[in-house]
């Protein structure tokens, strides 16, 4: 009752749930929320004022703005969800920094030199290429190799094509009314908790577009991503393949990324419309913590894809090695007839990682399929749950889903669950769910090594076996680099 | 089922409540595990879709349905409904309780010679007015009064129920079974049977429950307890034939022993809302339990079964096996659980759950979870949905059968693995004949609206 700016800095209602008035007041006065447009970073902690910081920071239009504040008052009548197999302190949202600006190339390491030896070390063991290597360890990347050149290669490449991939804010810039026709339409920004609160704080991410009937002739990756290296830690993706058209998209890689947020909250939205194929693929392997689970990410995304026209089709396959925490549902809703959905996932958790993961998969037009695919390895103490829903409304007759969900389990004190929802409304649909748990078997293990393997390539090459239908569906660089990720990510998981 | 319910907790059954605080009588144990029971209930009511055990089921009929309890052992009842000779039998001379909206009624029971050899056979009012030690022992032991609210709701009422008890070494010559009819409207029962089982004793149960013919509404809320010792093997059949306006909650709660096995079979066939939870707690090394069961849903029947196997000491088996059908508009439920506690290893757990839709109006939510926290474990899980095979159907028309026939030889196929497997005699028959109908001509299941769909 002591702040003179307290009833000028936050309209009324909108304060943090479960927060004494007076603490909030208190708060905002004592970082005294002024919008300085010249600030490289905002204050750490959660209101309206910083969202309008960073919707003014990022020049955005005023319709986006509100959107972000819808956002950000529907987050605050939200309670963080608990229902997932997953344990860890809790969130302090007051706590973290919602907007930074990207690094300066000054403030990384100068050369290679100055990496950690062993950050090198599991690159030679990825075989990640040379030029590479200084990008990712967050060497000055202009100091290795031209990215800008390249950069501009492939943009134009695709512009011939009518393609638009860009940043998401230049998305903004350039083709709002995409944008806002597009943004919202699959994942709602009051979806869930962790989506709500992306949406209000969003910081920036992809954007695509592939316009009618063409078929992008390369695939749009992060290693040569034409936005910003760091997107930050709130991402968005929004992917849109116009009637006819394919695209495969890849996201992050296989490089461990050393990352001093804490929490992830990404979105992705993917929209086909008739006839369209999206292929997303991402490999995950952000910081898992240390091995006493000290440290580590929280990755907590909302991913979904609607097959909004006849006959279109997307395609999920992931490989999840990395983060502390993993939430992480990529889900497709089958609306136009004939549409397909696929989720194809491999999830690795080791020492004290958890990961809950798993796919929806909605069945809303007839003659919709859908198949599920998932491989979880579980090793040390971690944790790893399948959680995947398959609906099949009402009018969705002719209905077909097959999920396979299997666990390998590596260690007596690491766990593996299954909870698959099937919900049929639909007595012409067929669905089918199996899943099975197992170790694996010694005299495998045994033929292996009589075969001259050691160990630990033994166990490694089971693994790679046991996760082959997936690893398949990767592009095929990653597919090889991923093999190896699986191989590194179990070394100290073998006894 | 997602509506959400609008029922004070505390309120429902309040009076009754407070009338079987007053009124019923019981040693100081069994009231305090009343009062503890009636404490949970009045805590927080009824189970609402808002909880994920309960996502699928609403129970707003039974919220609404405005059931009374009957009183309890003493008060008097008119058996004059339930004729002896119209309730369904096993096989002659075979030993029956049976109970009249939850009270033992003597005259339409037969004690066999087991009782009195060591054997206890008999009602829980008997019991009590006995007061053998095991009783105090294990009744409110595996299902514990604040377990649930609707096992607190079933302990608050205890006062009437079926008991056996298998001294070390006995066992039961034929199958026991035991009959809960209800007979009067809009009656609420709280159905309780125990089963103590020594080492190496061995029984059949048959548990039935039924709706005397002009039985209007009801409410059946039962708790089954059961432990199992070394090396003790039960046998458990349970039905459930209620009528249309039959509302049945029960929670099978078993805990077996070494070396102990534990069949289970359920039928469930009639009842507008049936909610079974089963849950087997595999407590030491070497013990089995094969739970098996057959969910044949029309009309508007709503059928929830949840079975939780706790696979907590090593070297256990598992093996689960629910099949549905499902006409009409009717909507079945399955969640079946299987939890693999640390250091549970060698442990082998299957389950299964295969189900037919008849109807477009059908529908099916189900839900089978792992969750394992040891390594050295062989587990899986199957569930599918889906239709007869075209295929077969043509087959059979091929063969000269008209299509409603070739339907309910199909349908009669795929339940007969869980029917034919419970091994009582002339039980299964009776299932088959009450399903299908005794000639080989269709009745129940064809006759239904469903069938004629191209």
């Amino acid at each position: 009752m002591d702040s003179p700016s307290k009833d000028n800095t936050r309209p009324a209602g909108t304060t943090v749930a479960g927060e004494p008035i007076d603490a909030v007041v208190n708060q905002d006065y004592k970082y005294g929320f002024v919008t300085d447009l010249a600030a490289d970073s905002a204050p750490p902690g959660l209101s309206e004022e910083i969202i309008r910081f960073i919707s003014a920071k990022k020049e955005e239009p005023e319709w986006l703005l509100e959107w972000r504040l819808k956002a950000y008052r529907h987050w605050l009548t939200l309670k963080e969800p608990t229902w997932a197999q997953v344990e860890y302190p809790p969130v302090d949202f007051q706590d973290i920094c919602y907007y930074s600006a990207p690094k300066k190339p000054s403030d990384g390491p100068k050369s290679l030199d100055e990496v950690d030896p062993e950050l090198l070390e599991t690159f030679e063991k990825l075989g990640i290429p040379l030029n590479e290597r200084a990008a990712l360890a967050g060497v000055a990347v202009d100091a290795v190799f031209d990215s800008v050149s390249v950069a501009t290669t492939f943009k134009e490449k695709l512009g011939d094509l009518g393609i638009i991939f860009c940043s998401f804010s230049e998305a903004v810039r350039e083709h709002p009314e995409l944008v806002r026709k597009y943004l919202g339409s699959v994942v709602p920004a009051g979806d869930n908790f962790y989506a709500a609160l992306n949406s209000a704080v969003f910081s920036d991410g992809s954007f695509a577009y592939v316009p009618k009937g063409v078929r992008c002739p390369m695939e749009l990756s992060t290693y040569f991503r034409i936005n910003a290296a760091k997107t930050g830690q709130f991402e968005r993706t929004l992917l849109i393949a116009d009637e006819g058209a394919y695209v495969s998209y890849l996201e992050g890689c296989t490089a461990p990324m050393r990352d001093e947020n804490q929490l992830h909250a990404a979105v992705v939205e993917l929209v086909a419309l008739e006839g369209a194929h999206i292929k997303y693929s991402t490999v995950q392997n952000w910081y898992p913590g240390d091995k006493e689970g000290r440290g580590g990410i929280y990755n907590f995304v909302t991913k979904r894809g609607a097959c909004r026209g006849r006959r279109s089709k997307i395609s999920w396959t992931q490989v999840e090695t990395g983060s502390a925490i993993t939430w992480k549902y990529p889900s497709c809703l089958l609306i136009g007839d004939e549409s397909v959905g696929e989720f194809y996932s491999v999830a690795m958790t080791n020492h004290k990682q958890q990961a809950d993961t798993g796919t929806k998969m909605v069945h809303i037009g007839k003659n919709t399929r859908s198949t599920i695919i998932s491989k979880g390895i579980s090793a040390g103490e971690a944790q790893n749950a399948y959680r995947g829903l398959v609906r099949v409304q009402k009018g969705a007759s002719g209905a077909r889903n097959y999920s396979q969900c299997d666990s390998l389990l590596l260690g007596d004190r690491c766990g593996a669950h299954t909870f698959p929802y099937l919900e049929v409304r639909n007595s012409s649909a067929v669905v089918e769910h199996e899943a099975s748990t197992s170790k694996i078997a010694e005299d495998q293990l045994f033929y292996c090594q009589s075969r001259g393997l050691s160990a630990e390539d033994a166990v490694s090459l089971i693994v790679n076996g046991f996760c082959k239908e997936v690893l398949r569906e990767l592009p095929m660089e990653f597919a090889v680099e991923a093999q190896k990720l699986l191989g590194v990510s179990l070394e100290g998981a073998v006894g | 089922m997602k509506s959400s319910q609008t029922v004070a907790p505390g309120d429902l059954f309040g009076a009754d409540l407070a009338r079987a605080h007053d009124e019923l009588s019981a040693p100081s144990w069994l009231t305090a595990l009343r009062r503890a029971g009636e404490a949970r209930f009045r805590a927080s009511g009824l189970p609402t879709t808002a909880q994920e055990e309960w996502r699928y089921t609403s129970l707003a009929a039974i919220a609404k349905g405005g059931f009374r309890w009957s009183g309890g052992t003493g008060a008097g009842r008119d058996l004059s409904s339930v004729a002896a000779s119209a309730l369904p039998a096993l096989e002659a001379g075979s030993m029956r309780l049976v109970f009249v909206d939850g009270a033992y009624a003597a005259d339409l029971s037969t004690l066999g010679p087991e009782s009195g050899a060591g054997v206890w056979v008999g009602s829980l009012a008997a019991a009590l007015a006995e007061s053998p030690p095991w009783l105090e022992q294990h009744l409110g032991r595996y299902a514990a009064p604040d377990h649930s609210a609707l096992v607190g709701l079933n302990t608050a009422f205890a006062d009437d129920g079926a008991l056996l008890h298998l001294p070390p070494g006995t066992r039961l010559s034929g199958p026991l079974h035991i009959l809960f009819v209800a007979a009067g409207a809009c009656v609420a029962a709280h159905p309780r049977v125990l089963i103590c089982a020594g080492e190496r004793s061995a029984a059949t149960v048959v548990e039935e429950y039924r709706s005397a013919a002009g039985a209007s509404t009801h409410y059946n809320n039962a708790v089954v307890e059961m432990s199992l010792g070394t090396a003790a093997e039960i046998t458990h059949v349970r039905l459930v034939a209620e009528n249309e306006g039959g509302c049945h909650t029960a929670m099978v709660q078993v805990r077996q022993g070494a070396d102990s096995r534990y069949n289970c079979h359920q039928v469930t066939t009639g009842g507008a809302l049936v909610r079974v939870d089963t849950r087997v707690e595999l407590a030491a090394p070497g013990a089995e339990c094969v739970l098996r069961g057959l969910y044949a849903l029309r009309g508007t029947m709503h059928a929830d079964h949840h079975t939780f196997v706790d696979h907590a000491s090593p070297e256990c088996h598992s093996d689960e096996r629910f099949k549905g059908v499902v006409d009409d508009a009717a909507h079945a439920v399955f969640n079946g659980r299987v939890l693999v506690r640390p250091d549970a290893q060698q442990t082998v757990a299957t389950q299964q759950n295969p189900n037919v839709l008849l109807s477009p109006d059908a529908c099916v939510d189900t839900k089978p979870e792992l969750e394992i926290y040891a390594d050295d474990v062989k587990c899986e899980h199957g569930a599918t949905i889906g239709q007869m095979d075209p295929l077969a159907l043509f087959y059979l028309q091929s063969r000269g059968l008209d299509q409603a026939a070739a339907r309910t030889m199909l349908i009669r196929g795929f339940a007969a693995e869980i029917i034919d497997g419970i091994g009582v005699p002339g039980l299964g028959q009776r299932l088959h004949d009450e399903l299908f109908g005794s000639a080989p001509q269709p009745s129940v299941v064809a006759a239904s609206s469903g069938m004629e769909r191209s």
